[in-house]
């Protein structure tokens, strides 16, 4: 469903958000996050994911 | 397509056999300002697209943007079939604009063509006007 390539290029864009660390289970991909920024503790899950959309259709 | 209802999102099953990936996400890209959209799969290949609201939204609400996101999903379907279709008329039309700027080469070809028609031509109208006076002014200066 999400390209692995967009998946890290979502991952740099958003380091400065949060540490984010790659890794596979099974057929899914994991991407654990860390450190992140009280701002956006919130939303940061669901944004990454749209983020990663935005980035299949572009 | 069944839609399954959480407390602040929507689950929309779709079939991949009448709806490709690339209209799935072509849809959901179009949904991105409206909702949070995460994406799966079932033992069944059907595809799982969950819409969780970014704002407060009804029950109602909930079922009217799930509604809409089926419709982007046949809009968007119905966008690839047609762009599938008409593939290789508009790579024929690009082509063809891309042919019509030429390098330099093609313009001396067909200023040869040309000389070869005033060549044909006794009465001397295609000759340019350049050509028909220089010749002229060579003649004055000679006899002076």
């Amino acid at each position: 469903m999400y390209p692995l390539k967009a998946i890290q290029k979502t991952m740099a864009a958003y380091r400065h958000l949060s540490t984010c660390v790659f890794s596979e289970k099974g057929r899914y991909y994991c991407v654990n996050m860390t450190r992140i920024h009280k701002d956006v503790e919130r939303v940061i899950v669901d944004e990454f994911c749209n983020y990663v959309l935005s980035l299949i259709k572009e | 397509m069944p839609a399954k209802k959480s407390v602040n999102q929507i689950r929309v099953v779709v079939n991949p056999k009448l709806y490709s990936l690339e209209a799935v996400y072509g849809a959901a890209y179009a949904f991105l300002d409206r909702a949070y959209i995460f994406l799966d799969q079932n033992s069944k290949k059907e595809i799982l697209v969950t819409l969780k609201q970014k704002e407060e939204l009804s029950k109602k609400e909930l079922d009217v943007m799930a509604g809409e996101f089926q419709n982007a999903l046949l809009s968007y379907s119905l966008r690839n079939e047609i762009s599938k279709n008409n593939r290789k008329i508009r790579e024929y039309i690009v082509g063809r604009a891309l042919i019509g700027v030429l390098p330099e080469n093609e313009e001396i070809d067909e200023s040869k063509e040309e000389i070869q028609e005033w060549k044909g031509d006794d009465l001397g109208i295609a000759v340019p006007w350049e050509k028909k006076f220089a010749k002229k002014t060579r003649t004055k200066t000679s006899r002076e």
